[in-house]
This record gives structure tokens, sequence and C-alpha cells, in this order.
């Protein structure tokens, strides 16, 4: 699947980033799931929404997908936790895609909050 | 920015991001685990290889305490828990390494974990671990361990554990006062049954003579093998002096069936000698040698019988003391002499060294082998005068081969009682300098029942005997106790490693566990010997797992010391058999 596909999808919250892990993009579902606003996310990097202590994982992983550009975690459905912006922690099943543009990576993430 | 061509270097974020993943790739390829918690101890970061360990992706790791996803229990290494001291200069602040124990759902894990913490770190303190699989090392510790205490053939205790167990019963007597036994076995008839029946059933009616032996007593008795064919029991809490005759009886009524051996009922009678201790004032060698004592006088009276010790019964040593009178005498009347066995590179057919090996020709008894007078001469202390003429006669030989070959070296065996005498340095330095032989080429063979008796003594001794530029050789390697705590701190050059490695290498545990010795060697900077190669497929297999070097029946048999340079020019001829 490809970002673009992703970024049409309006049932859903979504949120994209770019090849160096600034955030692009949120649809009104993301802010209604998780309180954040287009003003507060876009240009900030992706950690603003990650817990402090998976920052380390967050940008290691990141970097080695550049390198390597070998998906690890893309593709597939993973059980994470996400920052909502009054700063409570909740468990979303993320499914994130990247793909090429204009020789560059982007990134899109499907971001359901579980249960 | 958006106009940077795709190979630029890019702003200083792409450079640090590329250089961080190639830092992931490659600690990915690590084959360690690596994991650094925060100050919490969830784990914030770890490596490929520990995912591996774990078997569960990264993502579902990471956030979760180090010490829930690996639940440990430390045990105690090879060497124990070390607080390293933090290099200069460095950031950690304290260091460990401990061995520790994991036991998953599918099997049992050793690990091997530093820990390092790094104090100063943005967002508060953080722990690293490097994490290694030591599961094959550990292993073959507890199965060294194992060894050291039991009879690899039926599993019993052996000698050292049997005296271990007296020794503890003694102790006990002094609170219970109940009385102890002690009963020594031996089948008679043995070799016998051996030869009949072929080495294999020897060893398979061991096992079938422990079992039955072993359903004769109560499970708090202590069965034990301690030598060929010599069993042993210890009888703890005896209602009286007179129970532990009754379980004499018992064995030989158990004996009036004969035992199976590869389906074929072979009849065995065992002679059995008893003695009772009502005090704690005997010790186990005392007790196992009066059983021993009584046993020899029971066999004299035929097979089957068993014999409460008396003092007379010591008389029977009369002969062992004879025998020692004689051998005093033997190297002055020219009786001993040495012979050679062949140590062989196992890839090129060359004779690397020869070991000595002596032998005695009595005059009324014909050739005597190592193991009919080495024990008396140790006990006697008439190695220290054995030992000492071998040892120069050996030299003295090696000086004449070594016109023809100049690269040979002699083995020589060290006995625990040589070593603890006070003279054997200077000894050693006298033979070499009266035979001319550069020094490395003198190999001390030692063993590692020397440890047992003041072991720091006995390994000054040896560095000191290192020191004269000889080199040290770890004989019969894995038949002793815990040889692998002690390989690590010997001055020791060569490990000769011992038969039942080599007899065990068809099957699969049993090269595992040479390629675990070979390992090992190569860890503590050792080269290996194979001992007692017989068969002609061993030495591919030996040559695979980069043991190069060995002896036995199927190389050279031990010659006569004429024997041997004729042999030096034609060599072995063994280049074919290596790797055919």
């Amino acid at each position: 699947m490809e970002v673009a596909e992703l970024r049409l999808r309006t049932d859903v919250p979504v949120i994209s980033a770019d090849h160096r892990g600034y955030i692009t993009w949120i649809n009104d579902r993301f802010s209604e799931a998780y309180g954040w606003t287009e003003a507060d996310l876009v240009g900030r990097p992706l950690p603003t929404i990650i817990p402090r202590r998976f920052h380390d994982a967050h940008h290691s992983g990141f970097a080695r997908f550049l390198t390597t550009e070998t998906p690890v975690i893309l593709g597939q459905s993973l059980e994470l936790v996400i920052v909502t912006k009054d700063g409570r922690e909740l468990v979303a099943e993320h499914f994130i895609v990247g793909s090429l543009a204009g020789g560059r990576w982007e990134f899109a993430a499907m971001i359901d909050p579980v249960g | 920015m958006e106009d940077e061509p795709r190979d630029a270097p890019g702003p200083l974020i792409d450079q640090l991001r590329a250089a961080m993943g190639r830092m992931e790739v490659a600690l990915g390829e690590v084959l360690e685990g690596i994991v650094w918690t925060d100050t919490e101890g969830r784990v914030e970061w770890c490596n490929a290889a520990f995912e591996r360990l774990l078997g569960r992706s990264r993502i579902t790791i990471l956030g979760g305490r180090f010490a829930e996803l690996l639940p440990l229990e430390e045990v105690a290494g090879p060497a124990p828990a070390t607080r390293r001291q933090p290099p200069p200069g460095t950031l950690v602040t304290a260091s460990h390494v401990r061995t520790f124990r994991w036991s998953r759902p599918s099997g049992e894990l050793f690990l091997e974990i530093s820990s390092s913490r790094l104090d100063r770190s943005p967002g508060g303190p953080r722990t690293f671990y490097t994490i290694r699989d030591v599961t094959q090392r550990q292993t073959l510790i507890e199965e060294l361990r194992h060894r050291a205490l039991f009879d690899p053939v039926t599993g019993l205790a052996n000698r050292l554990l049997f005296a271990d167990r007296i020794e503890h019963a003694i102790a006990r007597m002094r609170r219970h006062q109940l009385p102890i036994a002690v009963l020594f076995l031996d089948v008679d008839g043995f070799k016998e049954i051996n030869d009949s029946l072929g080495h294999a059933a020897g060893d398979q009616s061991l096992r079938a003579i422990g079992e039955r032996l072993g359903s004769v007593l109560r499970p708090s008795d202590t069965l034990a093998r301690i030598a060929g064919d010599e069993f042993a029991i210890l009888l703890e809490d005896l209602s009286g002096p007179d129970a532990a005759e009754d379980v004499a009886r018992r064995i030989g009524n158990a004996f009036r069936r004969p035992v199976s051996v590869a389906g074929r009922p072979v009849a065995v009678t065992l002679s059995v000698g008893l003695d009772v201790a009502l005090d704690a004032s005997g010790s186990p060698e005392g007790l196992i040698g009066n059983a021993d004592f009584a046993m020899y006088a029971a066999k004299r009276s035929g097979r089957g019988q068993w014999r409460r010790y008396m003092a007379s019964d010591r008389e029977a040593a009369h002969r062992r003391t004879t025998l020692i009178s004689e051998l005093r005498g033997a190297t002055r009347r020219g009786e001993l002499v040495v012979h050679y066995q062949p140590i062989v590179r196992l890839d090129t057919g060359q004779v690397e060294s020869i070991e000595a090996l002596v032998r005695w020709q009595h005059p009324a008894r014909g050739l005597l082998m190592p193991s009919d007078f080495i024990g008396i001469a140790e006990q006697s202390g008439l190695i220290v005068q054995v030992g000492g003429w071998v040892l120069e006669v050996a030299c003295r030989d090696l000086a004449k081969w070594q016109k023809a070959e100049p690269g040979l070296s002699v083995s020589v065996n060290l006995s625990p009682r040589q070593l603890q005498h006070r003279g054997v340095v200077a000894q050693v330095r006298r033979t070499l300098e009266r035979s001319g032989i550069e020094p490395s080429r003198l190999i001390l063979e030692v063993t590692e029942s020397f440890l047992l008796t003041d072991e720091e003594r006995a390994l000054a001794r040896l560095r000191r005997l290192k020191s004269l530029g000889i080199r040290i050789a770890f004989d019969d390697f894995g038949t002793g106790y815990s040889s692998l705590s002690h390989l690590q701190r010997m001055p020791v050059d060569i490990v000769k490693v011992d038969r039942q490695f080599v007899d065990a290498i068809d099957t699969a545990e049993g090269r595992r566990f040479l390629s675990s010795i070979v390992e090992l060697g190569r860890s503590v900077g050792v080269s290996l010997v194979a001992e007692g190669i017989e068969r002609l497929d061993q030495i591919p297999t030996l040559v695979d797992a980069s043991v190069l070097s060995g002896q036995g029946y199927l190389l050279a048999r031990p010659l006569p010391a004429a024997a041997i340079a004729p042999l030096l020019r034609g060599g072995l001829r063994l280049a074919s058999v290596g790797r055919s």
C-alpha cells in the first residue's frame, strides 16, 4: 500500500511524515482520536507522539531503514503506544507504510486506538 | 533544500542518521546481545542478537523490564563474579561480569552478562548489558564436574565421591553414634568375563552388577565403583555391628541368579570384605583399606566369599612390601627399562615427540607394566628415584636421536609425588645440563591428581619448572576433577585429551564434547594431543576438529629404544591415513 492511498482514508486516524521523520499531515480522525491539531504537529518530529522511553529505538530503527531501505516494521499491524495531546499514553494498532516519491521516502501510518 | 541531490551529505541531522543507521546495522551483526535500560530498568534499545535470544522482535521487547524479560538465577562461573575496574577515561562507573542460568520453557541456557552503568546520560543513568550465550562452556563444566565424581561406565559414585561420603558419615557418627560399615567388593574372575565376552560386554556386565547390587541396598546406602572391577558400599546408621554382615550375605544370595549381559546369562560371584566403624576414629582411606585387605583374604578362601576385616588380613599386604623392596634395588640392578611411544602429527605422519614409559624387567615375574608397580612406587616415595632415572635416560636417548632429528621432543611423566619433592626443579635442571638438550625439547606430563594436595604449592613448583624453558603437558585431560577451572590457571602448553573422549567421537555428543575441548584449548592457548587412537577412521575426525597430534596403538605401540631410530628414519607414512 502506498502512502498516497493511506492518505485518502477518512474513516481511520492517519498521519504522514517525510524522509527526515517530520510530520507533514494528519487527518480529522487523527485529531479527534488523539487531540492533536494540524498546527500542533505539522513540521514537528515524530517522537512528539512517541513516549520518551521509545525514542532511542525509534531513532535507531528509522536510521536503519533509511540506511538499508529494508523494512522491518513496515506493512504490518503492530500494537504500539501513542501519546495524546493531553499527555496520556494509549495503546493503538499501528499500520505503517513507506513509499518513494520523487526519490525520497515518505511514510504514513494508520493508528487505530485499541479497545 | 528540496533540490538537494539524493547523494549529497545533506544537513547534519541526515549525516547523524546515516551514521546511526550504519551503527545499528553493525550492532545487529554482533553475536552478543546488547541492551540498554533506562533509570527504571526498562529496555530502551536492544540489538538483533538479543531479539534472537528472546525469540521476540524488538518492538515487543521495548519498554519491558530487563529483569522480567530475562528472569535469571546466578550460578558460579569458571571464574567468580568479577567486578571490573573501569578503565581510565571511560564514562562507565561500575561494571560486573556474572554467569546466570535462564530457565526457559524450551530449555535451559547459561548466559554470561556484563553490566555497566553510565551515570552521565541525558534523561538519567542507563545500564548497558552485553549478553553472551555460554551454555556450551557451562555444560562442559557441569559434565566435567559430574565425571569427576561419577564413574562414566556405571553412573555410580567414584572413589573420590565415595571417600567424601565416608568422611561425612564419620562426621555424622559423632552425633548419632550409630555404626557405619564399608564393604569392598571385587568381581571374581572378571578378566575372564571380559576376555570371553569382549570389552563392550565387560562394561555391560559392570553395569548389570551395579544394578544387582543396588537392588540389595537401601536408598540411603552409597554404592560406588572405585576401580576396574571393584565396587564399594557405604552403609550408614546400622542397627548394630552385625547388620553389615547381613548385607554381605544378601549380596551373596542376590548373585545366585546370573546377571544378564547382552541378553545372555552370565554367572557372577563377588568377593566381599567389610569393615565396621563403631566410633568416629577412623578415616575413609583406613576403612576402605581394611575392607580391601579383608576382601583379599576372602578371595583366597574361594569365590563368592565374604569376610569381616581382622588385623591379620594386613599380612596380605606383605606381598606389596616385598615388591617395594624389590623395586628399591631395581634401578641399581638395571631391571628398569624405558620404552618409547611416538606422538605423531596426524595430518603429516611426522613423529613430533616420543613419550618415555617405564617397564620393569622383573627377574621372577617378567616384564611389568607401570600399572603393576607405579602405584606402590608412588605410595612408597620410590617414584622420586624411579622417575629421576627415567628422566635421565629419556634425555640422554633424545640427545642421541636429535643428531638425526633435531626437532624431536621427549615427553616424560612427572608423578604427583615427584612434583611434591623439594629437589625436583634442581633435578630437572641438572638432567637438562648433563644431556645437553634444548630445554624446550623436554615435555613433562602431569595429571590433574597432583592438584589434589596442596594445590598452590604444586602450581608454584610447576611454574618454576616451566621457567627452566621446558614445556608442560596435562595428561588424561577430562578424567580428573574440575579440569576446566584448573586449565585456565595452569602453566600448561599441551593438553592430552583422554582416550574416553577419543573413543566417543563416533557420536554427535562425543564430537560436540571434543569441539568444546578444542575451543577451550584454543582460548587458553594450548595445543592438543589425542590419546588412545586405535581406529583409522578416528584420524580424519580428529583432524577436522583441529586436533592435529595424537598417539595410540594404531599409530605406534610403545617400543624399545633401539626401535626408535629406524622409525624416525622411516617415518610413519600417515599422510595418506590422515585425510584420504
